[in-house]
């Protein structure tokens, strides 16, 4: 059971010492100065886990496969949520590297990319290796989809480069999401700073969720757009799940039991959902008669028709980058109290939600 | 006379009946008598089961249509033009062209101006798609305006769709995943997406194209005797050819940008047709590819939502159902036709 | 040059700019059926198809009547000349019926016509060329005979005084290909203002059947004659190395009758 108690003040350090508390995905132990960390799930079906060593170091020393030399100060991230980690303990700066400029949406790495402080190094099958020597990286960050993904990276290994795998994205919980940056703290020698922001953060997140259990209404949410008459539903314990929980909203596919999305038609959509209080991310369009465009069958849900839409494009770029995928996932109890202010009060004040215009 | 005076009757029966068991079927069950009323009126407009049947039942029928009566007759244009059994929409380059167009629109979309992607009109997709086939098109009628046999035409379309398929497969290397999965979903054809005033245009073509080709119905029973003997009987072969290629690719295309590479309808239907009506006067015969087109491509359509697998999770991909009935059929007829000439 | 249905001025033809034979003048009168020969390559077949209007002139002009063809849209060439070319790739399941039917086609307007008589054409002509049996099987199930000779009733249909065949009995065996000229000679004859200009390698026939001879040879004028003018040396002229082949055939001035029962009686002369 969820503790109520709210608290007011960061916990102090003691914690550093214990592994993660709502994480299941990863698994570490300190042991002095020495860490063991086990990835366990790096993609879905993964069969084994990744077990890496952190140890404290100069990063030119000599090591073996799966040791990582601490801190890491030249850090190549092939994620942008990699950044949002790094930046919500301050240390972008460490950030040498990254996939593409256009896929970060930190002001200040960005302004580092356009002066070429920041190299872009690619990713996936388009990495570009010789690159990514070049930066003499001390780690880097990087997420593998699958087993294939995680072969590529084998090249920079044996380049004697250390990888880490992170599978931040496979936790379907927002707060074991957030704990993370517990991980990537240690990486980078912040682990107090890294607790003490995962404590506030957790505490802010339950009392929100606290918050949200106590109104009277659960409004239902309508998530998602389809592709022509297919919609891909987000299952009953994903991410979006959990979160529209958490919120205090009823989610008419709560009952489902997969982690990932649901095919479905768009009648049985509309069946289902029709009537639901609020549409968030429908995706493909920014504004209501853009939607209509799209598909005139739309205005058939009562949200459209009232113009409760919304999605996380108040920060966002131009050209794609979202914070929502940054800072967003360190800080899922400003998602919250986005979503309950939508669900549950005026929908003002939101930090990554913008009610989709006319 | 060989005609059998029924089977017209026959055939629009088989139309109507597919008609009504594609709007039978969809994610959703409905009983028979909500069909009915949804159908015929009767009942609260804004009850459920008449929203779906008004904007997603109905709307898929007509498309189904449409889409199959003018993909028969494109397939019987260009099977007669290049005198090829295995002339189709596909082989002109037409599905090709408008997969190109539809993989730059999705490949560079994040890089294009805002201004641009509007000037695309209110369905971008459809948009890129027609281009792509226009411009497929246009390259074979270019070529068709130098080269004189329809032979080397066919070889033509034929380089062009592997051309087309090479730039895409370029492009789905370079595309991210997200992307990637909208192509193969459009690349699976769908009739579900149609909606209302995007069945207005696409009948508006496809009925175009369809009086046109009737009305050529002389010239086109001329040109199964080749093109020497066809100008002999004072057919201007050259303008005329122009001018099939023209309606095909305008069948083709608008239908191709509404509901994707939809795919052996086009090269099967002439077949059956002719299977059915033992005859090759193409007065008789585009008819008798409209009706076929229409009640295959319903059935098909019907199929990929009948309950079973489907079910709630939405339908089947169009393609695979017209696959599994089109390439057994044309496969089956070309045997014959071998078996019987030797 | 009035009442003669089909002749030219000046003519010469070729492909490419390359002419075959040095212009010259032609004029086919009404009622003859006359014998194109040669050997091949020389410009049977492009010769008919300037004749029909398929291919221009390299030089002169080609006239029906008193029209120059030029003039003349291709339906309204159609209706005055029928061109039927050796051995296209027809389809093999066009039925006999409907291949003679096509003939109908330069005289129907765009989409519905009367198929009642382009049907009752087909048949008559059918019977006439004794092939009704042929009307209701496909092309794909009939011997090479057969089709060629649906072939030509698909010309007949075509209801033109004047007929371009190109090797119209090539696949007919000998006595068939003797009833075959007869017949042409016979519907020339009929009707006044036709004219049957025959493309064929079987010379001895020719010369029995055809009014006149036109012979061409490749780089020498063309021999535009009788058959017996023809056959005291421009034959040989136009088929040179083999002069035992004409001893052999025997030819001399006279002709030999066919008579539609089959007996064939020689008259010397």
């Amino acid at each position: 059971m969820l503790s109520v108690a709210i608290l007011a003040q960061p916990v102090a350090a003691p914690l550093s010492n214990a592994g993660p508390r709502h994480a299941r995905a990863v698994e570490w132990a300190r042991s002095g100065d020495t860490v063991r960390l086990s990835v366990i799930t790096p993609w879905k079906g993964a069969r084994k886990p990744l077990e890496y060593v952190l140890l404290p170091g100069a990063p030119g020393a000599k090591r073996a496969e799966g040791e990582v030399r601490l801190p890491a100060r030249r850090i190549v991230c092939l994620a942008a949520v990699h950044v949002g980690f790094l930046a919500a303990l301050g240390e972008a700066g460490r950030v040498i590297a990254v996939d593409a400029g256009r896929h970060v949406y930190d002001a200040g790495v960005r302004a580092r990319v356009a002066d070429r402080s920041v190299m872009e190094v690619g990713s996936g099958t388009g990495l570009d290796i010789e690159r990514l020597l070049v930066v003499k990286p001390d780690l880097v960050l990087a997420n593998a989809v699958g087993a294939s993904e995680n072969a590529s990276l084998d090249r920079l290994r044996r380049a004697g480069i250390p990888v880490l795998v992170t599978a931040e994205w496979m936790e379907s919980d927002p707060l074991a999401r957030a704990e993370w940056v517990r991980l990537i703290g240690m990486l980078v020698g912040k682990s107090a700073r890294a607790d003490s922001l995962f404590a506030t953060v957790e505490a802010s997140y339950r009392a929100r969720a606290a918050e949200a259990r106590g109104q009277k209404s659960r409004p239902t949410v309508l998530l998602g757009a389809p592709f022509r008459d297919q919609w891909f539903v987000a299952g009953g314990r994903s991410f979006m799940a959990r979160l529209l929980r958490d919120a205090g909203a009823e989610y008419p596919w709560a009952a489902d039991t997969t982690v990932g999305g649901v095919p479905l038609g768009f009648e049985a959509v509309l069946a289902r959902a029709r009537d639901a209080d609020v549409w968030l991310h429908p995706s493909d369009w920014h504004a209501l008669r853009e939607g209509l465009k799209r598909d005139a069958r739309f205005s058939s849900f009562t949200a459209f028709k009232r113009g409760d839409v919304y999605d996380h494009d108040a920060r966002r770029r131009p050209d794609g980058a979202d914070d929502y995928w940054e800072s967003g996932a360190v800080r899922p109890d400003r998602v919250l109290a986005d979503l309950v202010s939508i669900l549950h009060g005026q929908g003002d004040s939101l930090f990554y939600y913008r009610r989709l215009p006319k | 006379m060989t005609k059998n005076p029924l089977l017209f009757p026959l055939l629009l029966l088989a139309v109507v009946s597919a008609f009504f068991l594609d709007v039978a079927f969809g994610s959703v069950s409905l009983g028979a008598r909500e069909v009915w009323q949804g159908l015929f009126g009767g009942g609260d407009p804004t009850a459920l089961s008449n929203v779906i049947l008004r904007e997603f039942r109905l709307p898929r029928a007509v498309a189904a249509l449409v889409a199959g009566a003018g993909l028969g007759v494109a397939g019987f244009l260009l099977q007669t033009q290049f005198r090829s059994p295995l002339a189709g929409p596909a082989e002109l380059g037409v599905s090709s062209g408008a997969g190109l167009g539809v993989a730059a629109l999705l490949l560079a979309e994040p890089l294009l101006p805002p201004a641009l992607l509007d000037a695309l009109g209110p369905w971008p997709l459809a948009a890129a798609s027609a281009l792509g086939a226009g411009a497929a098109m246009l390259l074979v009628l270019a070529i068709a305006a130098r080269v004189w046999d329809s032979a080397s035409l066919l070889l033509a379309g034929l380089m062009i769709a592997s051309a087309c398929g090479a730039a895409i497969g370029l492009m789905q290397y370079f595309t991210d995943a997200a992307r990637l999965k909208v192509y193969s979903l459009w690349g699976f054809g769908g009739l579900g997406g149609v909606t209302w005033p995007q069945n207005a245009v696409m009948a508006a073509c496809v009925g175009v194209g369809l009086v046109a080709a009737l009305a050529l119905s002389r010239p086109l029973y001329a040109t199964l005797l080749g093109d020497s003997a066809a100008a002999a009987l004072g057919v201007r072969v050259r303008a005329f050819r122009v001018t099939v290629l023209l309606i095909a690719s305008l069948l083709a295309g608008a239908i191709t940008a509404f509901c994707g590479p939809i795919a052996f309808v086009g090269l099967a239907v002439p077949h059956l047709a002719r299977a059915l009506v033992r005859r090759s006067d193409p007065r008789v015969l585009q008819p008798a590819c409209m009706l076929v087109g229409a009640a295959l491509l319903l059935l098909c359509d019907a199929i990929s939502h009948a309950p079973g697998p489907g079910g709630e999770g939405g339908a089947l991909p169009l393609n695979a159902i017209t696959s599994l009935f089109g390439a057994p059929a044309v496969l089956y007829f070309l045997l014959r036709r071998s078996g019987r000439s030797s | 040059m009035t009442g003669v249905p089909l002749f030219a001025r000046g003519l010469s033809v070729g492909h490419g700019g390359a002419s075959l034979f040095p212009s010259f003048d032609l004029a086919f009168h009404s009622g003859e059926l006359v014998c194109l020969l040669g050997r091949n390559g020389a410009g049977k077949t492009t010769l008919l198809k300037t004749l029909a209007g398929l291919m221009p002139p390299l030089r002169g002009s080609v006239f029906f009547g008193e029209n120059p063809i030029s003039d003349l849209s291709g339906r309204e060439r159609a209706q005055r000349a029928a061109l039927s070319l050796a051995d296209p790739g027809l389809p093999p399941y066009l039925l006999g019926r409907e291949l003679v039917g096509l003939g109908r086609t330069p005289h129907a307007p765009w989409f519905a016509s009367a198929r009642e008589t382009d049907d009752a054409v087909a048949s008559r002509i059918l019977k006439e060329l004794e092939c009704e049996h042929l009307a209701d099987r496909p092309l794909g199930r009939m011997s090479d005979g057969e089709r060629q000779r649906l072939g030509l009733a698909r010309a007949l249909a075509q209801d033109a005084p004047i007929l371009l065949l190109d090797e119209p009995l090539s696949h007919l065996d000998p006595p068939a290909k003797a009833k075959m000229l007869g017949f042409l000679r016979d519907w020339a004859r009929s009707v006044s203002g036709r004219v049957v200009v025959a493309a064929v390698h079987e010379v001895d026939l020719a010369l029995c059947f055809a009014d006149r001879c036109l012979l061409l040879s490749s780089g020498a004028s063309p021999f535009f004659g009788t058959p017996e003018e023809a056959a005291l040396g421009p034959l040989r002229t136009a088929f040179p190395g083999w002069p035992e082949y004409w001893d052999a055939l025997g030819v001399r001035k006279g002709r030999i009758r066919v008579e539609g029962s089959g007996t064939v009686d020689a008259a010397g002369g």
